[in-house]
């Protein structure tokens, strides 16, 4: 018997806005506060300061938002030892998650063109309840030099998330403008709002491993799932994998090296399933939230229809692995290094994959299984550790490199553009599509003699200074039909470092990780570099900031205010997305023993955490490390999320 | 060993009811929503489909927003000062980003939601048992008019457009049509629609659909091809015919753009708005039932300042005074402006909401009035309750003289012009302009005019524009550039249309992006 508590509580004030991107896009002429605007803050006008950008500091103040999060989570287990060599446990685990959000719109502006909105409250709350149903029965048994481990096993879990929310407008505020911020003290427009979402997963399971002499081993196994997110037809997936490892260490004929101390040959090949997709993707609904005007007194009345598409066939997206590799443990089991080479071919990704508008879709695009892509690599694990007197130390390298390419698209398509890149069977993911940037006109006449085939100038209304593009389609313009395939924004390779110092009390760890040769297309620094009115205003450009002139000509684009030409998806804006960077370094100091025990603590450490320490790149702005979550333009890069934070930790461990 | 059989019996137990209760415990319906399979059962399923059809109004890519900035700024009429440049060089022929999101897109967007929404409704509603015959009729009669009318902004912007006429699956790549094919459907449904539709609707159904809007609408298509004789008989059933007794010119002009006198006499085809649901602009629940013209045109400060009117516009009112000498009260209904307290100093109270021209800072700027709410709100927001007279009256009398000159019959054609001056004072054609006489080109160039002075600020021009095709020769397309610098960009051949959104030529190999693009 056993059993297990864990407790987590969670406040979060998360940011209303992009605020990192709009501090740096907001004209640096517009005051932050300004009284004759509504709420008090600045943000530019029409007449002198023609900007849209937002006023950060005005929409964090202006929107309070607070979430919570309260997570239980508990397990019993019991196990019965029904003969000597089979053994039945049964696991029962309970989630239960609370969150809360409370949002507090007080009365103002952030943004020139803003409509006037009344202050509100909008709270929501909801409870996540999770059961989960774990039956196994195990079989060990030795004979001789054979050892057979065998399992069976059911797993049931069923998700039921309720939530209810409310709304209210024109929020009671005393006389020193403090809003009550609660429900009650709203007046009109009250709304509630509710739904809930079910979803379950049931699983067999099944596992032998046998091995002789610890020599030779085999392991299969097999699951069965079933998920109630996908029709019935396709609800179940059956997903085998066998390995084999061979410790050829322990061979007769390698006795002989005795510095190596294990070494393993191991194969596997193996189907995994998934299906991340949201609770009823598969079945068409009614929206019944529509509602039209009629008549001589203006009255409302329902109105429904289908206004999303979506897949009904859609089935689990699975991945099939071969690997073969080896581990070894050499030189007193001081250095350890294992190696793979792995062929991987995921099947169906689920993910959503824009459709043509003409479906008429509502808003976002239908989950479907939109793509099989191949990946294969190379992962190598190098590790030293020791220790001598009050000193040990320990490294740890890893490598890796993955190449994938695209075998087949969704809906039976052979190309997707989204944003700056294309994806195309036969080519790996999202690879950079854009007009090609080929240097700054420095001249009158560069700008006239830039012609196509037939003469014709290409960009006639080009001014010196302006970017002069590459005509890919020999038509005498510059259009989006002359994107080309201008780069890739996967990696050659990943490494990571660990590595640790003790010495007595006192440890030391640090963390590094590279990531080299993929390229990133830095939109914030479109964006900024914009002269119109949503990007930095025609004044404001970062410090340092050089751009072409003819007494100073620099490759850096003239601003031209109210045009795009210089801004346009070009590889202009393509960088070397490599870096290097410190993750974490950690030093702590463990208290002496003597002293603890008589307060019944076994171990006291005390320590430091700096995170985000520092980056080595050649990446013009901010961290390269930010990721947006879009499979299909992997290296977009902007506009400017809010970045990784530098932080320091303090902390204590106590062991009792 | 009995212990052991107990437990394999116990086991295979276990798993035979397990196997039993397996599916069930995968088995687990949406508690939220109805699937479309549980829908589009009963009359209250079709009432609420077709009412969905018309709630795509409310959405920004259609009247919400983005047509007023479309018609109403593409034509000669008006300009943008957007600060989002690439929205307001939508509006000067210059398309940098065939795929950006305000302006490639979201007209093309929303019109194939409506399609979608209609074609539901025709699919699924012909099999539902309704009592009442002409109910159902009114049903399928509306669904094939949105279709249509979806369809019509497609052939006036883009011309060459997929034909989706039936459902869609995801991955659907439907077919180019052409333009004839285009203006073939709309006929078919339009024709279809007017035999369905009731002449009116009740007091509390006003603004659906009538026979009268159908066939006016298949009039415009009509003569957007220049078949003229085609749309007379149409306009016919309004102008001389038995549909005749719905319609009216109402007296006062300012009534056709304010919210006090909606659904009167004049309105043909009216869409309704209110300031009663004031959520956003997607199909969430309480989503907006207004419209944003009256904040994205309106006077800096107050409003955006997205949307503009030339100078022009003032020019040409002030060309002709009434039969008492006084300034063509139209003017004022139409456009706001520096000297319009001087120019109507017992009609204008000088305040613009709440504030002088002075106080608002607003210069030299013209700006269009029609569905303004300067005369009874000090603020704008996104949720304006004006109803948007998409056909009014005075537009059908316009067409219908258009189409008598065009079939020569210039003489018959002065009488509906000259009910629409007569309500705005002014004097009957052939006195005012005596030398045009019977003369076709110099009717039709002065009722070019005459439309301008009515109806400008209510997206028509743009497809009169294009019908007269007034680009296609050098004085005609000299004369839009005087009017509109806008047009400098203008390429003949080309600028008539714009580009389909880049996203839907590349994931649709049997579309073709239009010539020039």
């Amino acid at each position: 018997m056993g059993q297990s508590l864990i407790l987590s509580n969670n406040v979060v004030d998360p940011t209303s806005a992009n605020t990192i991107s709009d501090a740096l896009a907001m004209a640096p002429v517009v005051p932050i506060y300004d009284s004759n605007n509504p709420g008090g803050y600045g943000y530019g006008d029409p007449n002198t300061n023609n900007v849209i950008g937002e006023n950060p500091i005005a929409h964090e103040n202006l929107v309070e938002r607070k979430d919570k999060n309260l997570r239980i989570r508990g397990t019993i287990w019991g196990e019965l030892a029904i003969l000597k060599n089979l053994k039945y446990r049964l696991n029962l685990g309970y989630e239960l998650n609370f969150d809360q959000s409370k949002t507090l719109r007080k009365e103002g502006n952030w943004r020139m063109n803003m409509a006037h909105e009344s202050s509100y409250v909008d709270e929501y709350s909801g409870r996540l309840d999770k059961p989960l149903i774990e039956n196994t029965l195990t079989f060990d048994d030795k004979f001789g030099k054979h050892a057979l481990n065998v399992m069976i096993g059911t797993s049931y879990t069923k998700e039921t998330y309720n939530r209810i929310s409310g709304k209210i407008q024109d929020i009671l505020q005393t006389s020193e403008g403090k809003y009550y911020d609660v429900l009650d003290a709203g007046s009109t427009l009250p709304k509630v709002g509710g739904y809930r979402n079910i979803g379950a997963l049931l699983s067999y399971l099944g596992r032998i491993n046998y091995s002789y002499d610890d020599k030779y081993i085999l392991t299969a196994t097999y699951r069965r799932d079933g998920s109630s997110r996908v029709k019935k037809e396709n609800r179940w997936g059956n997903f085998p994998s066998v390995s084999a490892a061979w410790r050829i260490s322990k061979e007769k004929f390698m006795s002989s090296l005795n510095w190596l101390d294990d070494l393993k040959l191991r194969t596997s090949y193996g189907t995994l399933g998934s299906l991340n997709i949201g609770y009823w993707d598969y079945i068409p609904t009614i929206n019944t939230f529509l509602a039209a005007t009629f008549g001589t007194d203006q009255l409302q009345q329902n109105a429904a229809t289908q206004t999303n598409l979506v897949n009904e066939n859609l089935k689990w997206e699975s991945q099939t692995q071969l690997d073969f590799g080896f581990d070894a443990i050499s030189l007193n089991n001081r250095l350890t290094i294992s190696a793979d080479y792995y062929i991987s071919k995921t099947k169906d990704v689920l993910t959503a994959m824009p459709i043509l508008l003409t479906a008429g879709n509502g808003a976002g695009n239908p989950v479907v299984n939109a793509a099989s892509i191949e990946n294969h690599g190379f992962e190598l694990n190098i590790g030293w550790k020791e220790q001598r007197k009050d000193f040990t130390y320990f490294a740890n390298l890893n490598l890796s490199t993955v190449k994938n390419k695209v075998t087949s698209l969704g809906y039976g398509r052979n190309e997707i553009i989204s944003g700056q890149a294309r994806t195309a069977v036969g080519r790996p993911i999202g690879e950079f599509y854009l007009i090609k940037a080929d240097g700054i006109f420095q001249n009158e006449k560069e700008v006239q003699a830039h012609k196509n085939s037939k003469g014709t100038v290409i960009q006639p209304d080009a001014k010196p200074g302006d970017i002069r593009y590459v005509d890919f389609n020999d038509d005498g313009k510059i259009t989006d039909a002359d994107r080309q395939i201008l780069g890739s924004p996967h990696s050659l390779f990943q490494a990571g470092l660990n590595i640790g110092l003790a010495w007595k009390n006192f440890d030391l760890k640090m963390n590094w990780f590279m990531d080299i040769g993929s390229k990133v297309f830095n939109a914030t620094k479109q964006y900024m570099w914009g002269a119109d009115g949503g990007g930095n205003g025609d004044s404001n450009y970062m410090k340092g900031f050089a751009y072409w002139t003819p007494e100073h000509p620099t490759d850096i684009p003239r601003p031209i205010a109210g045009k795009i030409e210089n801004r346009r998806d070009s590889d202009y804006w393509l960088e070397n997305g490599s870096y290097a960077k410190l993750k974490t370094i950690s030093i702590g100091y463990t208290l002496p023993n003597k002293f603890l025990h008589r307060i019944m603590i076994n171990t006291c450490r005390l320590y430091v955490t700096c995170q985000n320490v520092f980056t080595i790149s050649k990446f013009s702005m901010q961290d390269p490390e930010y990721r947006k979550d879009n499979i299909w333009n992997k290296g977009y890069r902007g506009t400017l999320a809010y970045p990784n934070p530098f932080a320091i930790n303090f902390g204590i461990q106590l062991e009792f | 060993m009995k212990t052991k059989k107990i437990i394999y019996t116990c086991c295979l137990i276990a798993c035979s009811l397990c196997n039993q209760a397996c599916s069930d415990l995968l088995d687990i319906d949406n508690p939220n929503k109805q699937t479309t399979n549980e829908f589009w059962k009963t009359e209250q399923d079709a009432q609420l489909g077709v009412n969905a059809c018309y709630a795509i109004f409310y959405r920004i890519g259609s009247w919400h927003r983005y047509l007023h900035w479309r018609f109403d700024l593409l034509s000669d009429e008006g300009y943008s000062m957007s600060p989002l440049v690439q929205t307001s060089d939508w509006t000067r022929f210059i398309y940098a980003d065939y795929n950006h999101d305000n302006n490639q897109t979201v007209i093309w967007r929303e019109a194939y939601r409506g399609i979608f929404r209609a074609n539901q409704v025709l699919t699924y509603v012909p099999q539902i048992e309704i009592q009442d015959a002409k109910k159902k009729d009114a049903y399928l009669g509306q669904a094939y008019f949105h279709r249509a009318y979806n369809y019509f902004h497609l052939a006036i912007l883009w011309e060459e457009v997929p034909l989706v006429t039936n459902l869609q699956n995801p991955g659907d790549q439907p077919k180019q049509g052409t333009l004839e094919d285009v203006w073939n459907l709309i006929e078919d449904d339009l024709l279809l629609a007017i035999d369905l539709l009731p002449e009116e609707w009740e007091r509390e159904e006003k603004g659906r659909i009538t026979k009268g809007a159908a066939k006016a609408l298949l009039a415009r298509a009509y003569m957007q091809q220049h078949r003229w004789e085609d749309a007379k008989k149409q306009l016919d059933w309004l102008v001389i015919g038995e549909g005749k007794k719905y319609y009216g010119l109402v007296t006062n002009y300012k009534d056709n753009f304010s919210h006090l006198t909606e659904n009167n006499k004049e309105s043909v085809f009216e869409i309704q708005f209110s300031d009663a649901l004031n959520g956003g602009e997607s199909d969430e629940k309480g989503a907006t039932n207004g419209h944003q013209r009256s904040i994205i045109f309106g006077l800096a400060g107050i409003g955006f300042r997205d949307g503009l009117a030339r100078p022009w516009l003032l020019d040409l009112y002030k060309q002709e005074r009434t039969k008492d000498g006084k300034l063509d009260p139209r003017l004022r209904v139409s456009l706001l402006y520096k000297d319009l307290a001087t120019d109507f100093p017992t009609e204008e109270t000088g305040k613009f909401y709440g504030k002088t021209w002075e106080e608002g800072g607003w210069g030299n700027d013209v700006y269009y009035r029609k569905y303004s709410r300067d005369d009874f709100r000090t603020t704008e927001d996104r949720h304006s309750q004006l109803n948007f007279r998409v056909i009014r009256y005075a537009d059908i009398l316009l067409m219908y003289a258009e189409c008598l000159n065009e079939l020569g019959k210039t003489t018959d054609a002065y009488t509906y012009v000259d009910l629409v001056r007569e309500r705005a004072n002014m004097r009957p054609l052939k006195e005012a302009y005596p030398n045009i006489g019977n003369d076709k080109q110099k009717f039709r160039e002065r009722l070019q005019t005459e439309r301008v002075l009515e109806l400008n600020g209510e997206c028509v021009r743009w497809f009169d524009i294009k019908r007269w095709e007034l680009y296609n020769t050098p004085q005609g397309l000299a004369a839009l550039r005087e009017r509109d610098p806008d047009y400098d960009n203008f390429i003949v051949g080309i600028s008539h249309r714009q580009p389909i959104p880049s996203s839907e030529i590349v994931n649709n190999p049997n579309l073709k992006q239009l010539e020039g693009y």
